[in-house]
């Protein structure tokens, strides 16, 4: 599967206001800086695909309730 | 099949080093519930040590953490601790992989008699630089520590089922606070990913 450019521009956008403390472990992919997953996400490799399905899961949890609902249970 | 419950935990990398780091509290939790547990740890997950230890003492809880796909899991430096072909060994236990992806297929085909809990999806977390140490980094922490509430709720005593929900309504605990913290939002997805894509199967009702 392979993903438009507009969703790789949200993903790279929201990517960029992580603190740069913080690094993501995806298992044995290892574990990646905001720089470095920017660049994954460009390049849509196993870990940028991973992350592009991780945030746009998150954004439809959240735009449609599902989110909100968890959340109160 | 014996009261005892095994950890493989292998420490080669950043990743295995936090899960490791959080699987050992649990050994403190077995003991002061007095049951016995086998630690497999670093360098000492070696697949026929485990495996001969399985044989012999027929664990009933098995802990694996390490680096997973959906039809394997890693032992130390990406040796195969366990893959599909083991259903026989892993027959009647009761097993939860802090590891990502066997939920998707492995789960589902070795469970026989016993229960799986895992993840279909990457298990993911962030680690804070500034800290550098499971020990002291709270935003692992946010994120690791809830799935530890499966093995201390199976330890006490809960179904597989009550131990799985209430891992889950801790990362929902740990969602609401960082959101009320106005934590960074990648914190809130990270437990989101791992809390939609936790899984149980098999006997949600057995007891460890």
């Amino acid at each position: 599967m392979t993903y438009s450019k507009d969703i790789k521009q949200l993903v790279k956008a929201r990517i960029s206001v992580m603190p740069s403390n913080l690094k993501l472990s995806v298992g044995n992919h290892g574990t990646f800086s905001k720089e470095e997953l920017i660049d994954c996400v460009e390049k849509e490799n196993m870990v940028g695909k991973e992350v592009i399905r991780m945030q746009m899961d998150f954004i439809k949890a959240l735009t449609s309730g599902r989110l909100m609902d968890t959340l109160n249970q | 099949m014996n009261k005892i419950i095994l950890l493989t935990r292998p420490e080669h990398d950043t990743a295995t080093s936090y899960i490791s780091y959080y699987a050992g509290l649990t050994i403190k939790q077995a003991r002061d519930h007095s049951i016995a547990c086998k630690d497999f740890h670093g360098k000492e997950v070696i697949v026929q040590e485990v495996h001969k230890f399985i044989i012999k003492q027929q664990p009933k809880l098995l802990f694996l953490n390490g680096h997973g796909s959906p039809e394997e899991i890693e032992g130390n430096k990406g040796d195969i601790l366990f893959s599909i072909k083991d259903k026989q060994l892993l027959k009647d236990k009761i097993i939860y992989a802090r590891s990502c992806n066997l939920g998707a297929k492995f789960g589902k085909e070795i469970v026989d008699n016993g229960s799986f809990i895992g993840y279909k999806v990457p298990f993911v977390f962030y680690t804070d630089t500034i800290q550098g140490n499971p020990a002291k980094d709270k935003v692992a922490n946010a994120i690791i520590e809830p799935t530890n509430e499966i093995i201390n709720s199976l330890l006490k005593g809960n179904t597989a089922v009550v131990a799985h929900e209430r891992s889950k309504a801790s990362m929902r605990k740990n969602m609401n606070r960082l959101l009320s913290e106005g934590a960074p939002m990648i914190l809130i997805e990270a437990l989101w990913n791992n809390h939609e894509g936790q899984v149980i199967y098999g006997d949600e009702k057995i007891t460890f």
